[in-house]
């Protein structure tokens, strides 16, 4: 039951993807198959009212997904999958996990569908498997379990189900991008593993909760309430993330829109940085960091005599250098008041002070070098820079693309970082760097055209 | 500001109830103007103490009642210590301030050691998580624990009329789950009734009004936190037969039961309360940013707009969403000067006295950018509006009297008096900016508003008694 966020994709599938799809298909139904044998006769039928409650509650959660910011999506199906083991046994559990995945992808294509009944009957079957082998029981079976003795067994079986679960979709999403599977499992669940397993002691406590005599399903049901209640809150919160999130993004922009001189420039910036960022395998949530860095990088500069300092011609005095140079600090210190995502306070202020370092340690403000800088901060560095080479500007003609990669490579190892070099070139000679300007245009240029009419009237 | 200079001005103007509010359309009726009710500053000492007397008569006296169920020492300290985890978990709910999850722990109390222990176990979270966590007062935090022993020896005693039994809570008859299902309710009423009385004594708004306003947002946190309660008493009652067989891992299992989920609400109830705060700083730093940019703009002008329009909304009484985006608008509402050549903005004023064509722009400007910002349509609308006049007058619209959204026509007033009272040239006195103001009444500004705003500031002290009076005297 785990979903990734949709990536773009851009290039065709690998050929094996189907076949690989149908053959953990038709793995996971022949599993299912030999476990339900090797269960016949040992339980009898009482379990076929609880288990409809609980393939009732794993496609509810299903159904009902938290919908985290720009599309990505979680669900707690993890807790209920891992309770179903510990009260049913894989056999059962996997039939509920195969219903509830056939339910929950209806409408996906026939190959999807039975590639995830497959990858969630061999999770079953191997956490199943590691659970047994170190001793664990199931309540259906054994009435009730001593769990406090079977730590290492409940953990181990844990561990084993995320690890096939997650390794499988990875598996499939890499031949589907044609991308390392190492990659995508670092960029797309080695960091949701402790969230995962996080929700492991929710399952056990149901599983636990499940087996007081003469209460059984009512007490899950009491125990579920606030976990809905705090499903909705977080609901909630996520929705006013989202508006955070485009309020701020909306009004920097405006701050920048008006300027002949840096229209769109955060805009592209963000695009390409984001381009290295996943062209680095750098994980989603760092990806989500990065993109506010971009967004908000040039804030500090706004002040009224930003312009002159910069237009002018000549070398700046001592002052206005100062100036310059303290933009970055302006520009975090605004960020930390702005930033709002769960735990990476000062992530995102952190970035953009150190986006005018260089690598050599000549860069201000702080005259950090090397691994000094964090990579967000490296990366958004090249990305602009970049954008100010090949931007169209009033005032000057723009470098053509080879001459700016020409210049990063000079200046790679001193001022740039090779890597992120490296991956804005690889990007760019794969056709996945997009520089002509496609920014869609904002009704900003009919106002300015008008205000531009009313200034002309008044002169 | 002082309460009681707000009640004196009150009374030494007559009271309120002399405004004449025409139209009702705005929410403006004369009842909500007097339904905002003057704190009782005097009565609230003899509630609260009344309350504590009673709290500490009941709690002496259910030592009496004590044997009901036999309780183990440690079994005792269980619930104090969940409870008291718990009590310092609390959320914002407006009308009342503030409520703990410690419900769940009280209500399984009363299901599962009775009214009498509970409400020990009551007053020693209690007195533990406001006095000593929170480091409140002593006559609140023996408030807080008198009102929930109190409550909890009501409940129980109801619990008892209809039926139920203490510790044998069954679940397979319909008596019994009425029993559960009526108590939980009774202790979520009387809870927020006891709070919502306090809170309306020292901070004025009504009594009735808080209790209804916090009752809808109580029910969902109540709920959950009722559940969990019923299954902690439910799983007490067990013995934890099962679960464990040394007492600690028996513990650690309710433990587990209660906190985790009742943790995680609070978390998510806690994070949705804090983003709002989050939202209304960023939208602080976009305004000043925007301040530092615009030639010719006053550092803190937004911010203080914002302030005073807060003010004036509250005191009309708008809902709180509507007070939230009338703030929003203040911050931005001259976002759309980033748009507006810095050569017209530092030219001044033409020789009528109005403003550039291309100045006035901004205005219309300004809702173009927050426009796309579905949130913010509302904040959008008063930015756009915020240089309408009164007589119809104003730009960009023309748009007269009540055309103009309530919003924008406190954001104007603010705007105006913020920007008399700190302009950089030749600041006014506040009393003669509201006299200036006052002027205005009718042709560029609201009449009704005008009279709030000076209401307000006089409240504060910030504007003196006869600037205000004459209003009215010019209204009666």
């Amino acid at each position: 039951m785990m979903q990734s966020a949709v990536s773009a994709r851009t290039t065709e599938p690998a050929r094996l993807l189907r076949p690989y799809l149908l053959l953990i298909g038709l793995l996971g139904w022949i599993v299912l198959a030999w476990l339900l044998v090797g269960m016949r006769g040992r339980m009898g039928w009482g379990w076929v009212w609880p288990a409809g409650f609980f393939l009732g509650l794993a496609v509810l959660v299903g159904l009902q997904p938290v919908r985290l910011p720009r599309g990505a999506v979680t669900t707690v199906g993890f807790a209920v999958d891992y309770s179903c083991l510990l009260i049913f046994g894989p056999a059962v559990a996997g039939v509920i996990g195969l219903v509830s995945e056939t339910v929950l992808l209806w409408k996906s294509p026939g190959s999807r569908k039975l590639f995830n009944q497959g990858q969630v009957v061999l999770a079953f079957a191997g956490a199943g498997l590691v659970y047994r082998g170190l001793g664990g029981q199931y309540v259906q079976l054994a009435g009730s379990v001593p769990f406090g003795e079977k730590g290492v067994a409940l953990i181990a079986s844990g561990v084993t189900y995320f690890s096939i679960s997650s390794l499988l979709i990875a598996i499939g999403i890499a031949l589907w991008e044609r991308r390392p599977v190492a990659g995508v499992w670092a960029m797309s669940f080695r960091w949701t593993a402790p969230r995962f397993l996080a929700l492991a002691p929710f399952g056990l406590l149901m599983a636990m909760v499940y087996q007081t005599p003469g209460l059984g399903l009512v007490a899950v049901g009491l125990f579920l309430a606030p976990l809905v209640g705090a499903r909705y809150a977080f609901q909630g919160a996520m929705e006013m993330v989202a508006v955070h999130r485009e309020t701020v993004w909306a009004l920097s922009k405006a701050l920048e829109a008006y300027d002949p001189y840096t229209r769109d420039h955060s805009e592209l910036v963000t695009r390409y940085a984001l381009a290295m960022g996943r062209e680095l395998a750098l994980p989603a949530p760092r990806l989500e960091i990065l993109e506010w860095a971009c967004r908000l990088h040039d804030i500090g500069k706004c002040r009224q005599d930003w312009e002159s300092i910069i237009r002018k011609p000549g070398k700046p005095s001592e002052r206005e250098w100062e100036v310059i140079r303290q933009h970055p600090v302006e520009g975090s210190r605004l960020a930390e008041r702005m930033e709002f995502l769960p735990h990476t306070a000062g992530e995102v202020a952190r970035i953009v002070r150190a986006h005018h370092e260089r690598l050599d340690g000549s860069g201000y403000p702080d005259g950090q070098a090397g691994e000094r800088i964090c990579l967000e901060a490296r990366v958004l560095g090249v990305a602009d820079a970049f954008e100010a080479m090949t931007a169209r500007r009033a005032y000057r003609q723009p470098r053509t693309t080879q001459q700016a990669f020409a210049e990063l490579r000079r200046c790679a190892g001193s001022q740039f970082d090779p890597q992120a070099v490296d991956a804005l070139i690889a990007l760019w000679e794969r056709g996945e760097l997009l520089v002509e300007d496609s920014l869609e245009q904002a009704p900003l240029p009919a106002l300015l055209a008008a205000v531009g009419e009313a200034a002309g009237g008044m002169g | 500001m002082s309460e009681k200079a707000k009640v004196k001005s009150e009374k030494a103007k007559g009271g309120p109830s002399r405004f004449e509010i025409r139209d009702s359309r705005d929410r403006l009726s004369p009842l909500r103007l007097l339904a905002s009710s003057t704190p009782r500053l005097f009565l609230l000492p003899c509630y609260v103490g009344a309350t504590i007397l009673a709290g500490m008569l009941a709690l002496a006296h259910s030592l009496g009642g004590w044997g009901m169920v036999e309780l183990g020492g440690w079994e005792l300290a269980l619930f104090i210590g969940l409870a008291a985890i718990l009590d310092v978990m609390v959320v914002p709910v407006a009308g009342v301030g503030a409520m703990a999850a410690s419900f769940a722990v009280f209500f399984a109390g009363l299901l599962a050691l009775g009214a009498g222990p509970t409400c020990w176990v009551a007053a020693l979270a209690v007195l533990w998580s406001d006095g000593i966590v929170r480091r409140k007062p002593l006559a609140r935090s023996a408030f807080n624990a008198s009102h929930s022993v109190l409550s909890l020896l009501g409940v129980g005693w109801i619990f008892q009329q209809l039926g139920g039994e203490v510790g044998t809570v069954v679940l397979n008859r319909w008596q019994p789950i009425g029993a559960v299902i009526a108590s939980a309710v009774c202790l979520w009423l009387l809870e927020t009734a006891w709070v919502s009385a306090a809170v309306a004594l020292e901070r004025g708004g009504g009594w009735w009004r808080r209790l209804t306003s916090a009752l809808g947002p109580g029910l969902a946190w109540d709920g959950a936190l009722a559940s969990a309660g019923l299954l902690l008493a439910l799983l007490y009652q067990s013995r934890w037969e099962l679960v464990g067989q040394s007492s600690w891992q028996g513990a650690l299992f309710l433990g587990a039961t209660v906190l985790i989920p009742c943790g995680l609400l609070y978390y998510a109830y806690r994070l949705q309360g804090s983003l709002g705060e989050v939202y209304s700083q960023s939208l602080r730093t976009l305004g000043a940013l925007l301040e530092a940019k615009v030639e010719g703009s006053q550092p803190g002008h937004g911010e203080q707009v914002a302030k005073l329009a807060t003010r004036l909304a509250e005191s009309l009484e708008l809902p709180p969403a509507q007070v939230e985006q009338i703030r929003y608008a203040g911050y931005l509402h001259d976002i759309g000067k980033v748009g507006v050549p810095s050569a017209m903005l530092s030219r001044g004023r033409d020789q009528f006295g109005g403003e550039p064509e291309a100045v006035r722009l901004h205005a219309q400007l300004g809702s173009g950018i927050l426009s796309p910002i579905r949130f913010l349509q509302p904040a959008a609308e008063m930015v756009k509006a915020h240089h309408e006049r009164w007589d119809g007058l104003g730009y960009p619209a023309g748009l007269r009297q009540r055309q103009i959204p309530l919003g924008a026509r406190v954001l104007a007033l603010a705007n105006a008096y913020v920007g008399m009272t700190h302009s950089p040239a030749q600041p006014l006195t506040p009393d003669q900016a509201i006299s200036r103001l006052k002027q205005a009444a009718g042709s560029r500004f609201d009449p009704e508003m005008v009279v709030v705003l000076a209401r307000v500031l006089c409240a504060s002290g910030e504007v003196t008694r006869q600037e205000a009076g004459e209003v009215e005297f010019a209204r009666q």
